[in-house]
């Protein structure tokens, strides 16, 4: 296992390499010159001139990139191009957002999609079935704008009960978080419902009924920690891709979180605060990836890594 | 009469005799109690709040509570006033001298003087200052003694007065600016009645009272700034009482306020005009007979009602109805009206009998589609086939730049001097603030000696020829001159829609 643990974090270094590699190019590609954004749409062309001297952009691409990785295994991750801010505070400023919710949200999406799939799967056929898997279609078919705007008029307007404009307080975290959970509560009801239903077919399901266990442990005991492992996968990618910033979700409330910090300094070009916070963004993935692996070891111990 | 009557009864005495007895207690003043709190809206992304960076109109009407000017325009957007400046008289046609202020002090103790005001006029023409073009006519600033000020342009500037209330060339403290690096764009110092407290980018800006203020003081302890970027966040969170002002709002909005009596929508001149410029360096747009008919062939003021819920005016290019020198009598009747048979007349004219095929650029953004559909529609019935092309801004800004354009959207001035809106006509700036690249040598002249007239008669004469010129040539039209349209609660009392201010200092809130 401790082999097979540095193994993977081997591979992660050769990721983060692939992916410097991959959004300093990309971003150098896409027409849209940093040094006009700073400047401003009207300056003149000298000014431009100066900006871009200043942001070490007249130099060339290689050097520039040179500058970028030595910058980067030094762990310093520059200044935002638009802000002047170092990099560093910008996405300490974003990241416990992005992070927070993303794990506020799964929580959520845990605690009520796996019940809902494990009932779904265990009354199959039955009207509880039907309507679980109904809910969890309108879950998945519920655009999360329409979804979070409700919930701001419902909870905020009428009842007045929470705030429409996020501020940071924990409470503020339920109505976004619940709109990014429902997405997922029906993606892992669904996955919960069909790999019980596999389980629930076994012969060792059939065994331990015979012998006359209660219905409940032969379900949560026998059956629901075996088809666990798919389920968990469905989370973990979930919390990936929650993680990497849900821009209409923070746009609708109003957070500052990974997915509009990135995709404004993409349409700023502000280059330093963009690189470092997808590299940020895809090591977390990889992380997750090798979290939900070695997951998979503690609850099947019939996993084993070598 | 029933047991829960009787009860009911009783109770309504008790809460009657209650609310006689708070009456009497309550203290004698009769107005309602205060909020020291404002929460206003901000529509875009605010990262840095140093105007010597920062064009954005956002920035500067916030900037507006915090940071002081010599002199500043008054709400009709034309009238200059007094602010760090007490008065001023021009020496010769290049130099001006202002008496400045005494008694005043930068938010950090730094005082407020000749000194000052050099540094942060001279700040404005550096190399790598956003607002180098503005103040490409200053020359120097000279210390007198120490309330006094020489100005110097170098060459006979007109809207000298104009530059230094619309540019925004704040006066900031001088030792901040050196200690702080570029730090200082995250809390500029200035004079004004509010400081900078807390800004964290992208996010929010708090301002609070500065008590040592040199006038009158803010009558708020703070006032807080919020990105909210959804329209409909927005109005949520005004009708939930968490935010008290939106500064900029959509035509939607207004339709939801209407029928809600504590919310009033507010209006005032704007200092923003929408137009679509041709790329006359490209064909056919070099024939002025094809840009007429792309002209008379768009149904601006149907438009306008559709599209931007009848908020605006519609005028003939170049000057808005509010930039000094507009010319009422003949621009009371539009030069370019809608007439798509003139249009389709224009181009059999020009050689192309059957329309032609070009493209629009313009910003992926919801408002610039909208305008883009319109455009595309009208043109399709004098058979012009037009295809969009929607960029990111950091996109259109650079290729609108190199000329790859045909079509395109851009942002204007509609208040103030006349010279705001002239240097997109000249020679000099082709790239730059000429993307029309359409230039004539009557006009650059015409421009060039209306900028050093300053004789407000004679200037007159000559804004009017070179503007006159211009519409004849139109290298580019208006779609309108903006209103400015915010929405506030009725609690916020003493606010006024300035065109470029979001300005504060005079505001209360009922609790």
């Amino acid at each position: 296992m401790p082999a097979y643990v540095v193994r993977r974090l081997g591979h992660l270094l050769l990721v983060a390499a692939g992916v410097v590699v991959i959004t300093f190019s990309m971003l150098h590609l896409i027409p849209g010159d940093p040094a006009l954004v700073v400047a401003g749409e009207f300056a003149s062309d000298e000014s431009v001139k100066a900006v871009r001297a200043r942001l070490g952009l007249d130099q060339p691409l290689h050097v520039q990139f040179a500058r970028y990785v030595v910058n980067l295994v030094r762990l310093n991750l520059g200044e935002s191009f638009r802000s002047n801010v170092p990099v560093r505070r910008e996405l300490a400023l974003s990241y416990p957002i992005s992070a927070q919710l993303a794990v506020y949200s799964m929580l959520i999406a845990g605690v009520v999609g796996v019940p809902l799939g494990v009932i779904a799967a265990v009354r199959r056929g039955t009207l509880a079935d039907l309507a679980t898997m109904l809910v969890a279609m309108a879950g998945l078919s519920m655009p999360s704008f329409w979804l979070g705007l409700n919930l701001i008029l419902i909870f905020a307007v009428r009842l007045g009960w929470l705030r429409a404009l996020w501020s940071g307080a924990l409470i503020d975290y339920l109505l976004p978080a619940i709109t990014l959970a429902t997405f997922s509560v029906a993606l892992i009801a669904r996955q919960t419902r069909s790999s019980m239903l596999e389980v629930l077919s076994q012969d060792y399901i059939r065994t331990a009924r015979a012998k006359g266990l209660a219905a409940r442990t032969v379900t949560y005991r026998h059956a629901l920690l075996n088809a666990l492992v798919p389920v968990i996968t469905v989370i973990g990618l979930n919390f990936g891709y929650v993680l990497g910033g849900t821009v209409i979700t923070e746009s609708i409330f109003s957070m500052r979180g990974m997915g509009l910090l990135l995709v404004g300094s993409i349409l700023d070009r502000d280059y330093p605060v963009v690189q470092a916070g997808i590299l940020v963004l895809a090591l977390n993935f990889a992380v997750i990836n090798l979290a939900v692996d070695l997951l998979y070891a503690v609850i099947d111990p019939r996993i084993r890594y070598e | 009469m029933t047991r829960l009557a009787k009860t009911w009864q009783w109770l309504l005495v008790v809460m009657a005799t209650l609310g006689v007895v708070s009456g009497i207690w309550a203290p004698g003043d009769a107005g309602p109690a205060l909020r020291d709190v404002i929460r206003v809206s901000v529509r875009t992304t605010v990262v840095g709040l140093d105007s010597k960076y920062e064009t954005s109109s956002t920035v500067g009407a916030i900037n507006s509570n915090v940071l002081e000017s010599l002199v500043t325009i008054d709400y009709d957007g034309a009238t200059i006033r007094p602010q760090l400046a007490t008065e001023w008289k021009a020496e010769s046609p290049t130099s001006w001298v202002f008496k400045l202020r005494p008694n005043v002090k930068f938010h950090d103790g730094t005082p407020f003087n000749a000194a000052a005001v050099k540094f942060g006029l001279e700040r404005m023409a550096d190399q790598d200052s956003s607002q180098r073009g503005d103040f490409s006519w200053l020359q120097s600033v000279q210390v007198v003694d120490d309330l006094t000020v020489r100005i110097r342009a170098k060459f006979p500037y007109a809207p000298m007065l104009s530059s230094l209330a619309f540019y925004e060339p704040y006066i900031v403290s001088p030792t901040a600016v050196q200690q702080m690096g570029t730090g200082f764009g995250q809390k500029p110092i200035g004079t004004g009645p509010f400081m900078y407290d807390t800004h964290i980018p992208r996010q929010k800006t708090v301002m609070i009272r500065n008590e040592n203020y040199w006038g009158e003081k803010a009558k708020l302890a703070r006032a807080e700034w919020l990105i909210v970027p959804e329209e409909n966040t927005r109005l949520a969170a005004l009708l939930s009482g968490e935010l008290d002002l939106l500064t900029i709002i959509e035509p939607s909005i207004m339709q939801a306020l209407a029928t809600r009596p504590q919310y009033a929508v507010i209006r005032g001149p704007d200092d923003l005009v929408d137009r679509i410029g041709f790329n006359v360096k490209k064909k056919p747009f070099d024939d002025p007979r094809v840009r007429k008919a792309v002209i008379h062939g768009i149904n601006r003021v149907q438009m306008l009602a559709t599209i931007f819920g009848g908020v605006g005016v519609v005028f003939d290019p170049p000057l808005a109805p509010g930039i000094w020198g507009y010319d009422p009598p003949t621009m009371a009747k539009l030069s370019y009206p809608y007439d798509p048979q003139k249009a389709r007349a224009l181009l059999a004219e020009a050689g192309h009998p059957n329309g032609f095929r070009t493209t629009f650029t313009i910003i992926n953004r919801p408002d610039h589609r909208q305008i883009g559909e319109v455009v595309q529609a009208d043109l399709k019935q004098i058979g012009v086939d037009v295809q969009l092309r929607a960029f990111d801004f950091a996109t259109v800004a650079q290729s609108t730049r190199q000329g790859d354009h045909d079509m395109y959207i851009i942002g204007t001035y509609g208040t103030g001097d006349p010279d705001r809106v002239f240097p997109e006509f000249e020679s000099a700036n082709f790239n730059v603030k000429n993307r029309n690249f359409w230039s004539d040598p009557e006009v650059d002249r015409l421009i060039a000696a209306q900028r050093s007239e300053i004789d407000p008669v004679k200037r007159l004469v000559l804004v009017r020829q070179a503007a006159a010129k211009i519409r004849e040539a139109a290298p580019e039209f208006p779609l309108r001159w903006r209103r400015a349209v915010q929405a506030i609660n009725k609690k916020v009392k003493g606010y006024r829609v300035h065109p470029q201010k979001w300005f504060l200092p005079n505001v209360t809130v009922e609790q």
